[in-house]
Order: structure tokens, then sequence, then C-alpha cells
């Protein structure tokens, strides 16, 4: 069930309703967590009725794929609030490591398993293969649980904090299970932690401090951008990238940018949504976004670009490794590390290792730029100040193209093609202007709506819009609303692309 | 709200509390203002980005003007109607005319009238006959959520089908609890399968009502990277008269389908096909269609196609009467129609029948020209009355 589509407003008001209906805040996370699982039951279940019949008479050959992953949602919170307990009640530095430990090696062993374990069968043979040794490869048909690297995270972030003493073990386990499958943020995210959101669990949330025109703006803004932009952005994009050598450099420039816009609009606008619906129900999540093409360099990127991951990477895996608090080449050493992993987080392709990598050099650049250029002039300093958000966002689209690089399957043979890389080196040359083959350009058109697009977006970083929207009174709010959902509508497509972040 | 935690900041504005009274007058005004809005969008959008129609709609706007005759049915029409043909042997035959195919493949009653409608919406200088394939209104759902599916249901068509699909409905389920072998759960299946139906077109109409997706359309037709753009030659055919070749593929009946041709063939030989009256409001919706022929100063004249199906849709017996029809499903008396070298399958032609049923078809016009209007189809009208 997508945020998108129609079914979920149904299902939004029903579980809305009868959430600000009940008075008691037990009976409201008892609601919301049989909410969570009907939410994420929709991704698998397909029609209930079979589902069901299936069950009912012990057809489990016949259930549809993924039936079994509540099973490891709920294994995962199981384990991890026996953790929180354990930690609590742990007497020594020793029992307390010990039992993090369980954590992390169980929910990083489920998540390698589900995630990467063909990944590395895979690479592994292909490394061997360098070599000439050439053995049978055994991969298993194993297919990714909904929203598993979301919800391992944040299940590994409370037994992380409560080891670290930055939160109490939760005592009853209904608290953590809602937490932990909240279904705003159960698939894609923004990683909440546990030590913002379960503080809101435990206190009750009241009607009166939910500011709804706030929420239903944030949602609506979040719905145009995945409905309209990204799914508008997406045609260009999907069409270069399938064949880039067809394409001159121009059409590659304008292309690649779309694909910045899709890619943005797309999990941004699902943050949106997410935040808007969790508001709606008296909660708040984290910021995910904060206007990340305007970075003036790479770093400042990651501190705008899905905030909720870069941070919990900083916390809990960079500072784990030792952080900055060593030698240059350890610092840069972990930072490297660091970029590798969370490139491969997205995904188990060497294409988001590469991604992560070129970043990770990046930040490492980006830290040599500023120690040699430190004492520069100050014609020097307005001129990088001048250029630096362009360059960064011509270097971030660099980037984009090897996260795009995905392999695709041929119809005619069902097979998968490892055109991935291929195409992105391709995107890469006419991105960079380093070689020219294809015919088709671009258009004026398709430039006019990009920089309509990126007009827009700055003056919503300047908060000149949102300045705007706030001093309407409520009646104009609400008929502008209105109109903008009929104009919404024209654009929205008739079969939807699924989340990127979803597949991650 | 400040996250110690990861240092990020989640926006709290000042909060705005309103009694149930104002939160209620929001919403009238919110959806007030969504409703006018999509009621004043609608309009002025171009036609929605369906395949064929949206390209025979276009060029009859561009050059309806052109035109004597018009065609219009399902892929009986659109393959099997060849303009270029039925003008030479027209004017061969002293009623010299210009005609377009306005077939489109599995359109049937109503959406047939509601393209009819979009094409008489504005004059046409010339035009004197549309030949219409009669069809019964059909409530079946296919092709959900698709633009093919949405684009026709407007109030006119709405109300057909409610009428329709009430008849239908009631008339199943009085026959199930008439039934004494009937059981509970037949009559909940007969009913969920009604509401399936009429919940499918509900959801085409709202889709319609709020115009969802045709600005996607405008987008993707207009603003697309050089090379893209679509070749609309493929929906009006090699002449630009909306004929279109059924392909190299299918002149030839594979073996199953002569199967079962040969089967239906010899069953109609032996038991010629029947007049389906329908009920009233087949018969209302087909009214309507010659009604709104009328009132735009053609002549409508109804087709029924050499198919081997054992009822055709007919107007009542005292309509039939007034009305031109050609039936074309006489096995025996168009025997070439159904010889199976000239056949694709039970329902359709190939292109040498084309030619075939085209000459019939033009043949028998010309009689009907002579006959009713003296063979002069081409001389302008003095007053084009503008159609619904």
């Amino acid at each position: 069930m997508l945020f998108v589509e129609f079914r979920f407003f149904v299902f939004f008001l029903i579980v809305f309703g009868v959430h600000w209906t009940l008075r008691s805040n037990t009976a409201r996370k008892w609601w919301l967590l049989l909410c969570n699982h009907v939410f994420y039951a929709c991704f698998f279940v397909g029609d209930p009725s079979v589902f069901f019949d299936h069950i009912t008479h012990g057809q489990w050959a016949k259930l549809p794929d993924g039936w079994w992953f509540p099973v490891v949602l709920w294994g995962s919170t199981c384990m991890d609030y026996a953790v929180g307990l354990g930690i609590g009640r742990a007497t020594s530095i020793a029992g307390r490591r010990g039992w993090l430990l369980v954590s992390l090696v169980v929910n990083l062993g489920v998540l390698c398993f589900f995630k990467y374990f063909n990944f590395f069968i895979a690479s592994g043979a292909g490394f061997l293969g360098w070599f000439g040794l050439h053995g049978s490869l055994h991969t298993l048909k194993i297919i990714l649980p909904y929203g598993i690297s979301f919800y391992t995270f944040q299940s590994m972030s409370y037994s992380i904090d409560v080891y670290r003493k930055r939160l109490e073990p939760v005592r009853r386990f209904l608290d953590l299970a809602f937490f932990i499958s909240f279904f705003p943020q159960l698939v894609a995210g923004p990683i909440v932690r546990a030590t913002v959101f379960l503080p809101q669990v435990f206190e009750k949330r009241v009607w009166a401090n939910v500011d709804v025109r706030n929420a239903v703006t944030l949602f609506f803004i979040g719905f145009v951008k995945k409905a309209c932009v990204s799914e508008f952005a997406a045609q260009f994009s999907d069409e270069f990238f399938a064949a880039p050598q067809k394409y001159t450099h121009g059409a590659a420039l304008v292309a690649v940018m779309y694909y910045a816009v899709q890619i943005y609009c797309d999990f941004s606008g699902y943050t949106d949504m997410a935040i808007g619906t969790a508001r709606l129900l008296g909660y708040d999540l984290t910021l995910n976004f904060d206007f990340p093409y305007f970075s003036r360099n790479v770093t400042e990127f990651w501190r705008r670009w899905h905030i909720s991951l870069s941070t919990w990477l900083r916390d809990y895996l960079y500072i784990s490794l030792g952080g900055n608090r060593g030698t240059k080449l350890f610092t840069y050493r972990n930072l490297m590390l660091t970029m590798l992993l969370g490139g491969l987080w997205h995904g188990a392709s060497w294409n988001f290792v590469i991604w992560g990598g070129i970043h990770g050099l990046a930040l490492i650049f980006h830290r040599e730029w500023v120690r040699l250029t430190e004492n520069a002039g100050a014609v020097f300093k307005r001129i990088m100040v001048i250029i630096a958000v362009p360059v960064t966002f011509y270097w971030i689209c660099v980037t984009w193209i090897f996260f795009r690089a995905t392999d695709t399957y041929d119809d005619k043979t069902h097979l998968l093609e490892a055109t991935g890389l291929q195409n992105a080196i391709a995107a890469l040359k006419d991105f960079t202007f380093i070689s020219r083959r294809g015919k088709i350009g671009t258009t004026w058109e398709c430039v006019a709506i990009l920089a309509a697009l990126a007009l827009v977006h700055w003056l919503n970083s300047q908060r000149i819009l949102g300045n705007g929207w706030r001093r309407l009174p409520d009646w104009a709010a609400a008929a502008l609303l209105g109109v903008g959902t009929a104009v919404a509508l024209l654009f929205v497509p008739v079969h939807y692309k699924p989340f990127i972040y979803f597949q991650f | 709200m400040t996250n110690a935690a990861t240092g990020a900041v989640t926006a709290v504005p000042p909060i705005s509390r309103q009694s149930r009274g104002v939160s209620a007058l929001l919403t009238v005004i919110y959806f007030a203002a969504f409703i006018a809005t999509c009621g004043l969008l609608g309009p002025i959008l171009p036609f929605p980005q369906v395949s064929t129609v949206r390209e025979k709609m276009d060029f009859l706007a561009r050059h309806g003007d052109d035109y004597d005759v018009i065609f219009i049915g399902s892929s009986h029409i659109q393959y099997q109607v060849q303009p270029w043909l039925f003008d030479q042997i027209a004017a061969d035959n002293g009623v010299p005319v210009k005609s377009f195919n306005a077939g489109i493949p599995a359109m049937t009653s109503p959406e047939d009238s509601y393209v009819l409608d979009q094409i008489l919406r504005r004059p046409h200088r010339r035009l004197r006959w549309v030949f219409i394939e009669m069809s019964c209104l059909g409530t079946q759902v296919w092709g959900e959520n698709t633009a093919r599916f949405g684009y026709w249901h407007d109030a006119t068509r709405m109300a057909l089908l409610w009428s329709r699909w009430r008849k239908e409905t009631k008339g199943r389920l009085t026959h199930l609890a008439k039934d004494p072998q009937s059981t509970f759960a037949d009559r909940c299946a007969a009913w969920s399968s009604s509401a399936g139906r009429l919940s499918g077109h509900l959801w085409a109409w709202l889709g319609r009502a709020i115009n969802l997706s045709r600005g996607s359309d405008v987008l993707n037709r207009d603003f697309q990277f050089p090379g893209w753009k679509d070749d609309t030659r493929g929906s009006l055919g090699d002449k630009i008269d909306g004929w279109v070749s059924i392909g190299s593929k299918l002149q030839v009946m594979a073996p199953g389908m002569r199967k079962i041709y040969d089967h239906d063939l010899a069953e109609r030989q032996a038991n010629p096909a029947t007049k389906d009256r329908a009920d009233a409001t087949c018969q209302a919706a087909l009214m309507r269609t010659i009604g709104a022929i009328t009132k735009a100063g053609a002549k409508p004249v109804l087709i029924v196609p050499p198919t081997v199906t054992s009822r055709n849709f007919y107007p009542t017996v005292d309509e039939e009467k007034q009305l031109t029809i050609l039936d074309f499903s006489d096995v025996r008396q168009n025997e070439k129609l159904f010889r199976p070298e000239n056949r694709m399958d039970v329902g359709h032609v190939n292109t040498a029948g084309a030619a075939l049923f085209t000459e019939d078809l033009a043949h028998r016009f010309v009689q009907l020209a002579k006959g009713t209007a003296g063979g002069t189809s081409p001389a302008p009208r003095p007053t084009p009355t503008p159609g619904l």
C-alpha cells in the first residue's frame, strides 16, 4: 500500500478516526500496532480472501512470497526487547557488552543473510574466477523483507542507546513493538532513533497539540513530489539510462539532472508524507532532508541528504570505528569504511559500493581542500562561494549515475543483463563531455521545466513560499489546498513506479 | 523539537487550535474548492490520450468538414471498412462521397455514443451519413484503471449504465430467488459480481470527474526528448482514412480458430442468427444515438457486421421498420464474406474479406443514396446543426 494510493487514504481515515476516538494511550498503541501490521501485510498478502483461504486450508505452499515477512520483524523486535532488558539487568560491563553483541550479531546477521548472501556468493565466485578457479555457484532464492534495512537499524539503535545508557530499557513489549513497526516509517524510513520516538510513545498524544494544517500541507507536498514531479522526471531518466549512447551531451546533462530530481522527489516525498501522517496521529518523526542540492560541498550534502541514515552511520559506525580521534590516515580510513558500508546498505550490488566509495573519496578530498585553501585570498573565496553550489550539484549528479546503474532484465530471455555499469560508464562519458556518440538532443521545454522546478525549490529553501503560506488565513489555505489537490491529480500517473527506497 | 541524539531538528510551528465547527467549515471549503477546480479544468483540457481514439478525434476535429460519411463501431468497422475503396465504388456508381473510418477496436455501446457525441460536438459542413455498428449497451468492466476505460464515463453514459445495471442485477437476483436450487452463496456471489461491475464504472466516473492523469497526458506528449514522439500514422492508416490493416500475421486463421469457426459457421447455416431486442435501456441508448445523428442533420445507417454469433442486437420491431439497417450476418446471403479464406476469426474478416465487405457496403449505400437522396450526397447542407 503506497501513500499515494487511494486505498491508503481510506485506510488512514479509519486509523485516524479510531485512534483519536480511543481514550487510553495503551488502547491507542494496541490499535496502531494492529494497523501497522495491516499496512505491512498489504505489501505481500495480495487478495486477502485468497490469502486467508490458503491459511485455513493449510495450503502453505500456495501462500504468496513474503508471507513470513512479519516473522522477521517480530523476531528482531523480540530479540532487541530481550537484549534491552538483559543490558539493563547486567551488572558488569562484560555482561552489557555480551548482550549488545547478541543484538549486533543477530540484527546484522539477518540483514546480511537476506540482503547480501547471494551478492557475496556471486562476488566470491567472480573473484575466484579471476584466478582461474571456477567453482559451482550455489545461490539461494531469497526475497528481501520490506523495510528490513530500516527497522533493523532502528532496533539496533535501541540496543546501542540502552548500552550507552542514553535510554532506559523498555519494560512493556508493546512500546518497543509499536516503535519498531510504526507504519509511516516502517518500510522506507526515516530511521527514527529510539531516543526520539520512545519518549513520545510513553506520553499520551493530545489532539489539541496536533497542527493539522501543517501536517496536511506536508503530506500534500510529499504527494506532489512523488506522484507528480518524480513520476514525470522518471520518463526522461529511464529513457536515457536504457541507452545512454544514443544521446548528446545536452540530453545527458538534462536526463541525469532529471534523475537527481526523480530520486530526491521520490524519497523526500515519501518522507514528507510519512512525517505528515505521523503528525496527524500525534507523533513527530526525524527530519530527513534539508534542501541537499543547495549544499556548498559534499560534506554539507551528507548533512542534508537522508539525514536519519547519515547521522545513524556517523553515530553508530563512524564514531564506533574511532571517528576522527586519531591520525589523519586513521580518520580517512574510518570515513571511507563508513561510506562504503553506507553504499552497501543501499543494496547488494557493486554500483552501490562504487557510489559509496566515490562519496568517501569526495569527503576526503573536501577535507584536504579545506585544509589547503584555508589561507587563500578573498577573491578566491568569493569565486568559491559562487561556484560551490553548482559544482557540488554537478558532482552529486555524477555519483547518481553509479547509483542508477542497475542491471536490467531481458524480456525475451528472462535473464539479468549485466548492462548497469556499462551504461553508467557510457552515461558518465556523455555527462562529463568526454565522448559524444548519440544524436538525440534535448528540447527547450525540458530545460524550462527543470529550471522551473529549480526555481520552486530555491524559493522554498529561502522560506519564501513557506512564509507566504503561513501568513494565509485558514480558510484561504483550505481553499488553496483544494485547488492544489485538483491540479495535482491532473499530473498523477495511472500506474505508479514503486518508491525507489523500497528496494533498500 | 530538537533531537539530541541526531542533532536534527523537526520544525514545530505554532499550533492553531480550532473548534469542531471551524474544522468542519474548513473541510467544506477544501472540498468546495476541489470540486469547483475539477469542474473548471475538465472542459478546458484536451481530449484524453487514448490510443487510436485521440488520433481519430483530433483528425476529425481538424478535417471533419471534408467528409460526407463517417463509420463508427468496433474492430468490425476499423479493420473491415476501407474508406478509399468505398469512395471509389460509390463515385463509380454516381454517388461521389468522401468517407472516414472512425472505428475503434473493442468500442461498443455506450462508448460509441460518447465518441459520436464528441465528433458531433462541432458541426460538420458535409456530413450526411453516419454508419454505426449496432451493439447492446454493456455494463461489463474491462481494462480497469486505463485511460481507455475511463474517458467515456460522463454523466450521460453513467445514467445509461446505472439503469442497465439496476435491471440486470434485479433480473439476476430475482431469477436466483425463484430457483429452488440456488443457495445463499450463489446469491451473494451474484450480488458481489454485480457490485464489482458497478464499482468499476463508478471509479472510472470518479477518475474522469477529477481529471485524473489528464495533465500527464499533455506533459508526456508535448515535453519529451526529440525522437520520442509517437507516430500517429498507425492509428489513421496508410491512406489517412482511418482504416488499419490487421497485419500480415492474422490473414490466415490459426488451426484452432478454424475448428471453432467451422463449427459456428455450420450452426449459423442450420440456424440463422436471431434478433436480440434486449431491454428498454439498450433500446433507449440506441435511440439516443440515432437521435444525436439525426439532430446533426445526418442519416443514421445501422450495420450488423458479418459474424457467426447466434444473436445480433436489433431495435424494437416498430423502430426496425423505420430505420435503415444493413445486416451482413446472414451466412447464406453473404456467402463470400464467410468463406474461410476471407476470415481472420469468428468475428472478423481479413484484408481480402475487408475489401469484399467494403464493396458490398458501398453497393448497398449507392442504392440507399439513390433511393433516398436522389444520388446527391455531397451537396452542402444550408444550415449545419450543432450536435449534442
